[in-house]
């Protein structure tokens, strides 16, 4: 019932702050709007006001939901069968979870000062090995260097693609 | 009309775009029975190879690849029992324990088959139903059109995911991500950067958010299929075990065409319908699940069947009917074409090559099976986690080289990461997306109906179209809702 409960509060206070920070201070009305056409920021509201009802709607579900009934399992049911099972104990996956934002957000960093195609080696290099893939180096390198390297030559190539070459090694003289 | 046809096959039949048919299908049967990857992520990885070319090969490749993943998603869960896509689920049932009997070549050459036959019965029903429906389209509305993507978007919250509930806040996720930017009358709203004043691009957000959870999951989870794939073997389909079949297939596909062509519905849904009713209906029921070619062919066809089914409103109504058709909507209006009933007047030479050239993809789709049920043992056997670090690789390289900006690579990671927890938090993402495509043209027939009635919201249940919607709209509700309370029932009385 707590996972709920939270779940919930997750959602109304997220509309909630759509509703009353973020469009007062980014959606401005015009100072005149023409006709009967509703102001711009009439749609959002209509969205946040909903959002924070279903937020609040399944607060109140998960309050006066029977306690024997099972809360529903995570993944969707139609478009994703459930094929993850939690097998470890929750801080080494969390641990997991924050090493590969970390090396997202590396990325994004890393490719103007490095250039976006050895930003991309290092990051598909993380992934690979905290994928905890093959034992063969030989594949985790393809997939690490090869790979970026041959879309890098194919997109340049052909498609006359303009990536970030970075401006640490031209400063340095590489 | 002849005339016109004859231009469109002309244009069609050259051996660039039959080339691009047959790798498009070829190329979504081995990502469709890869484990691990599905027929949304081969579309929407294609999405940004399509820029580069023309409007219909374009849309002629990502529905090459929809067709061929739906078909190879039914090679694994024959072959290691984990259906490549969710529309594979039923055929699970009946082709794993075919191939348990050694019987793997005759159930991959029934599901080949079935798709083949579904997705021709499909490619005819989207000729002759998609321009009556557009015609009748153009005499309707904004309220009747606002109406009508409303109901789209209830369907699609009530059968994505366990619970209605997170399906409608999914898609009002997805409303609230697409008002980022311009407006209709030119209003910045949430520019909160230079980057974001015009709005989120399509291509990032819905790679970001199908393609890119799934290596997530393999990070943080790491969940390995052990799995050893049954080999193949070239055991045939005999005449009298098709002939057994036919009636199934009939069925199917008609199931597949009606339920594909209500939008929100999808081939998940007709296969599950198809094969209940197969099994309601077959002489030999006690068969199913134990290795019944009838199971499969039910299977198959319905969603094979609803492949082109799932075009009649995206062509005719401009309305997605699932995710890969939202991403299909995305390359239509990137090319400068938008789907609806305007289409038939102003493109009307675009749709006969697009009817044609999907004809030609259910020959090639058999081609395509047949070549490649000998190498399936092998696809099923490459692993993820090497396969799912190079989607990732493929996602920035392509979404970078469409608009040249690391802002859309910025989107990408950051809807890969939402995508994940909404995952966690147990969010179907189908919702969102169809929301988020749909969402700018929902506000624009919502706010030019409200203008021309003078604010006056009533507008909405004026005329009888709209009101056949509202009543839609509530039967879905009280249908999805009636449905999670029997399962509710059901998990309650397992505990107790």
């Amino acid at each position: 019932m707590k996972a709920a409960i939270f779940k919930g509060a997750v959602i109304l206070v997220f509309f909630g702050l759509v509703l009353l920070w973020l469009i007062p201070a980014y959606v401005p009305r015009p100072s005149f709007i023409p006709g009967f056409a509703p102001p711009p920021d009439f749609w959002p509201r209509v969205i946040s006001i909903t959002g924070a009802a279903l937020g609040a709607l399944a607060i109140v579900l998960a309050v006066f939901r029977p306690a024997s009934v099972a809360p529903e399992s995570v993944p969707g049911a139609l478009d994703e069968p459930p094929e993850w099972e939690l097998t470890e104990p929750v801080p080494v996956l969390l641990g997991r979870f924050g090493m590969a934002i970390l090396a997202l957000g590396a990325f994004l960093l890393l490719a103007p000062v490095l250039g976006f195609l050895l930003a991309t080696i290092l990051l598909t290099g993380t992934f690979v090995m905290l994928s905890g893939g093959s034992d063969r180096w030989i594949w985790r390198a393809v997939a690490a260097i090869v790979i970026p390297i041959a879309l890098y030559v194919f997109f340049t190539n052909m498609l006359n693609t303009r990536f970030p070459m970075g401006w640490l090694l031209p400063a340095i003289g590489l | 009309m002849a005339d016109d046809l004859l231009i469109a096959f002309q244009a069609v039949v050259t051996f660039q775009n039959l080339m691009i048919i047959a790798l498009g299908i070829w190329a979504g049967v081995i990502i469709g029975a890869t484990p691990g990857m599905t027929g949304t992520m081969a579309v929407t990885l294609a999405l940004p190879f399509t820029f580069y070319m023309e409007a219909v090969p374009a849309i002629l490749l990502l529905v090459a690849l929809y067709k061929g993943s739906t078909y190879g998603g039914s090679v694994s869960a024959i072959l290691i029992r984990t259906p490549g896509t969710a529309s594979a689920a039923c055929t699970a049932l009946d082709g794993y324990p075919l191939a348990q009997k050694g019987k793997s070549g005759k159930a991959l050459n029934m599901a080949l088959y079935s798709s083949v036959f579904g997705d021709f019965v499909s490619n005819i029903s989207l000729i002759f139903l998609a321009a009556p429906l557009a015609l009748l389209a153009l005499r309707v509305g904004p309220p009747e059109f606002f109406m009508l993507m409303l109901f789209a978007l209830t369907t699609v919250a009530g059968v994505s995911g366990n619970s209605l509930l997170l399906g409608l806040v999914s898609a009002c996720f997805g409303l609230l991500l697409a008002t980022v930017g311009q407006d209709m009358y030119g209003s910045f709203r949430f520019s909160l950067t230079t980057d974001m004043q015009a709005g989120l691009a399509v291509a990032p957000v819905l790679i970001g958010l199908f393609a890119l959870p799934e290596l997530l999951k393999l990070v943080v989870f790491r969940a390995a299929r052990n799995t050893e794939p049954m080999q193949v073997g070239y055991d045939r389909v005999s005449a009298a075990e098709f002939r057994a079949v036919f009636k199934s297939l009939l069925r199917g596909s008609g199931i597949g065409v009606v339920l594909g062509a209500i939008p929100g519905i999808g081939p998940s849904a007709a296969a599950f319908f198809s094969y209940g009713e197969a099994q309601r209906t077959s002489k030999h029921p006690e068969e199913f699940g134990k290795g019944s070619l009838e199971g499969i062919a039910a299977s198959e066809s319905a969603n094979n069947g609803a492949c082109g089914a799932t075009m009649i409103p995206l062509l005719a109504l401009g309305i997605p009917g699932d995710v890969i058709t939202g991403v299909m909507l995305g390359a239509f209006l990137i090319h400068g074409l938008s789907p609806g009933p305007l289409l038939f007047q102003t493109n009307i030479n675009e749709i006969y090559m697009l009817f044609i050239g999907m004809l030609f993809s259910s020959i090639f789709l058999f081609g395509a099976g047949k070549i490649t049920i000998p190498m399936f043992s092998s696809i099923a056997r490459v692993p993820a986690s090497l396969l799912t670090p190079v989607v990732l690789t493929l996602c920035i390289f392509g979404i970078y080289s469409i608009s040249s900006s690391m802002f859309d690579v910025a989107v990408l990671l950051v809807m890969g990461v939402v995508g994940f927890l909404m995952f966690l938090i147990g969010i179907p993402p189908a919702p969102f997306l169809i929301a988020f495509i749909i969402g700018p043209m929902i506000e624009q027939n919502l706010r030019r109906a409200l203008a021309t009635s003078r604010g006056d919201p009533w507008v909405l249940l004026s005329s009888p179209i709209t009101w056949i919607f509202a009543a839609l709209i509530a039967f879905v509700i009280i249908a999805t809702l009636r449905r999670q309370l029997a399962k509710r029932k059901i998990r309650g009385a397992s505990h107790e």
